[in-house]
């Protein structure tokens, strides 16, 4: 299913910080792991993601470092910085406002019992 | 690893890098490809997309990095090559991302930068557009104020004009005319010393100039030169008794206008044959710049004073020859010439009627003075009334005032129907011409330039529009008109209007140019009318006292007594409110004002820094206590019998 770009706009960037929620990671690896654990609803291409990534390293919400990777090749590792923490706990808080005022119209949650 | 040229690898170095000495070549993205392995659709992806970014080479390497390790990653994750690059997304929209985004990661200097730039660039187009706007503005010029000028010069019957009279007689005087004389005008020659070197040219010969330069200083018997205007005066005698006529006359009846609107005598008569190419011109519209209204030539007035200071030297002669019925009909013919003068509506016009009314109240007081018994008890009365019923208001001047301004701003502005408007181009040249180089404020001195013009919409955005300029001179014309109806004593500032001028800030006085230059000064016309109605309240007592003292043989007792068989009643002290003090000397009975100090001096007036007597109203710096030294304000405002100079 593919989410609209609003509601994408939305979700994406809070979605990123979750993901590095637990500690640094490199683009692909996002790319992969939105799709993955989004069951592909979240997954974004390259132009989505990387301009998303300098917006949050702009917003001082992430960090990014250069360093090699396993194989010697350069790679950029991004992490969240404390700014991002707490954008990313007010997020889901929001998330989970929205969630559950959807589930209460039966938009979200479980729709059989809707 | 490909190699690359030395030049390639110079250019591809980042300055830091050269700075410190290290030739790296660290901008070349097509190194970056080549050593990546990265080929086919998916490298030029990464070409594409960071091209088009127009970023920074800095930035670029940095997005070239991260894209290719991107691919590079999914390939080692199994990831087949053409799957990644399809779901790269579109290159276009991915370069603008990457671009909006990574402009927003730079120093805080450039963002300053750049808003300042797109500042200046919004600034620079707005004010083109405004710039077209303002030289799009053109005054439209409905109103023929000349016309309105005029009404009341042209409504009078042709055979009711005086002015027919009057050209006749200064034909005949011929008053300019170029004449060469064999001494020195007398008058100069009479002078002190050190006030003969300013006139020195006048002291030696040639002796030339018009026939009024000779006249001009030897209008009295008293004066060095009077024989000559006694000849003149008798060998004109017919020319002033056109005058006489004229005076009588229930108006001027000529329209003041341009050089090319005179006929031909009047132009000779004003000496306009110095404006050759405007004689020339046929009457253009109205509309025509050159027409406005403040430009009207008013030269008619300066010959109202020629004649009426002849009518004055008029009298003086027929009193010496005791020929009353010409004292008489010389000091009724200055009242006429007083009233013709302000046929025009504006205040230069009422200022020379005052002029020519005081002079006529100054011979009044020689004559009560020196020669009471030339005139007979109801030649008196017949002056009296004619003096008491004279308008001493400048209500007509004021209304005049309106007119120059509202016709300078119908063409300096344009009309938007609804009483508002614009400056305009036009408009701004007609400013600095009006207003000229004199102007303290600096606004008039780019206007009417060509980059008067190029700064046109900010002159247009600080200049007052113009429904706030005329809304504001109604206000100040306002205040001035009631300020002028109120009696002296009850005033608490000499001139309010140019006091709040005065303490405008510069950007308001430039904001109301035409306003602060242009605005009448109070004070000063307050000054010749109350001292003007000052002179006249003499003069009417003056009389009275004299028909009294033929009735009852002495003086009255107070002046009370006076009332109501020659006064309708006691004239109020000007500066007081009271009534006006009286006493008897030795010389005869003094009427005058306690003037500005407030204290009844018995008729003594003040003495000036040289310690010579001056018998004035008030200067405003008195009037307002600004200056108040004992010297200067101690002493009373003679009102009759007036000093006089010879």
């Amino acid at each position: 299913m593919k989410i609209e770009r609003e509601l994408m706009r939305g979700a994406g960037p809070v979605a990123v910080l979750k993901l590095l929620e637990p500690g640094e990671k490199y683009g692909y690896e996002l790319v992969k792991d939105l799709a993955k654990r989004s069951d592909g609803v979240l997954a974004m291409g390259q132009s989505t993601l990387y301009p998303m990534l300098y917006n949050l390293e702009a917003k001082g919400l992430i960090a990014s470092r250069l360093d090699k990777a396993e194989n010697g090749r350069p790679r950029k590792y991004y992490r969240l910085t404390g700014k991002g923490k707490k954008r990313l706990a007010h997020g889901t808080q929001q998330w989970q406002a929205v969630t559950a005022a959807m589930g209460a119209l039966g938009i979200t949650g479980n729709l059989q019992g809707a | 690893m490909a190699t690359t040229s030395f030049k390639r690898r110079l250019w591809k170095t980042p300055m830091r890098d050269l700075v410190r000495g290290r030739i790296t070549g660290r901008l070349d993205i097509e190194r970056l490809l080549e050593e990546s392995s990265l080929s086919g659709p998916a490298a030029n992806k990464v070409r594409n997309v960071v091209k088009r970014t127009r970023l920074w080479r800095l930035e670029k390497v940095d997005v070239a990095h991260e894209l290719i390790a991107h691919f590079l990653d999914g390939l080692e994750a199994g990831t087949p090559i053409e799957e990644l690059v399809k779901s790269f997304g579109d290159e276009r929209q991915t370069a603008k991302l990457i671009r909006r985004a990574k402009k927003r990661q730079r120093p805080m200097l450039w963002h300053a930068f750049a808003w300042t730039r797109l500042c200046f660039a919004v600034f620079f187009g707005v004010y083109l557009l405004m710039l077209g706007y303002f030289l799009m503005g053109s005054p439209d010029v409905k109103t023929d104020y000349l016309a309105i000028f005029n009404a009341k010069a042209v409504s009078i019957p042709e055979d009711q004009r005086a002015w027919p009279l009057y050209r006749q007689a200064l034909l005949d005087l011929d008053l300019q005319r170029e004449i060469e004389w064999d001494s020195p005008i007398p008058y100069y020659r009479e002078l002190p010393p050190e006030e003969q070197e300013e006139y020195q040219y006048e002291l030696e010969p040639p002796y030339r100039g018009t026939r009024w330069d000779r006249l001009k200083n030897s209008l009295h018997p008293d004066n060095p030169g009077w024989s000559e205007t006694d000849v003149f005066l008798r060998d004109h005698a017919d020319s002033l008794s056109l005058i006489r006529q004229g005076a009588a006359l229930p108006g001027v009846g000529l329209a003041a206008g341009f050089p090319s609107d005179y006929s031909p005598e009047d132009r000779a008569l004003f000496e306009l044959e110095r404006y050759p190419e405007q004689n020339t011109q046929s009457p253009a519209s109205f509309r025509d710049p050159d027409r406005i209204l403040i430009g009207v030539l008013l030269s008619h007035l300066g010959e109202l004073r020629r004649m009426s200071h002849l009518l004055s030297a008029d009298a003086r002669q027929a009193a010496i020859k005791d020929d009353a019925a010409r004292v008489y009909d010389d000091l009724v013919a200055l009242q006429g010439l007083a009233d013709h003068s302000r046929e025009s509506p504006c205040l230069i016009s009422e200022l020379v009627g005052l002029s020519i009314r005081q002079r006529a109240y100054i011979e009044i007081n020689r004559l009560l003075v020196d020669q009471p018994y030339i005139l007979d008890n109801g030649q008196w009365r017949d002056l009296a009334h004619l003096i008491a019923e004279s308008d001493l208001s400048f209500e007509t001047g004021m209304r005049g005032e309106r007119m120059w301004f509202d016709d300078i701003v119908q063409r300096i502005y344009s009309d938007d129907g609804n009483g508002d408007g614009r400056i305009t181009p036009e408009g701004l040249r007609l400013l600095d011409s009006i207003i000229g180089p004199s102007s303290s404020v600096e606004v008039e001195m780019v206007a009417g330039t060509d980059f008067g013009q190029v700064i046109g919409p900010a002159l247009m955005l600080g200049m007052a529009s113009r429904k706030d300029l005329t809304e504001m001179h109604r206000r100040l014309v306002g205040i001035t008109e009631a300020e002028m109806k109120q009696p002296l004593w009850k005033v608490s500032q000499w001139d309010v209007v140019d006091e709040e001028i005065m303490n405008w800030s510069r950007l308001k006085q430039s904001r109301y140019l035409l306003i602060t230059q242009m605005m009448p000064a109070l004070g000063g016309v307050r000054r010749t009318s109350a001292t003007a109605r000052g002179l006249r309240d003499g003069v009417l007592v003056g009389i009275a006292l004299e028909l009294h003292r033929r009735e009852h043989g002495d003086w009255p007792g107070a002046l009370d007594e006076l009332v109501p068989g020659y006064l309708p009643s006691v004239p109020v002290d000007r500066l007081t409110g009271g009534p006006v003090r009286y006493v008897v000397t030795a010389d005869g009975p003094v009427v005058y004002s306690v003037g500005v100090d407030g204290d009844d001096d018995g008729g003594r007036v003040p003495l000036d820094n040289a310690g010579e007597p001056k018998n004035e109203m008030a200067s405003p710096k008195q009037f307002t206590g600004k200056i108040h030294t004992r010297k200067e304000s101690d002493g009373d405002w003679v009102l009759w019998p007036v000093p006089w100079e010879d």
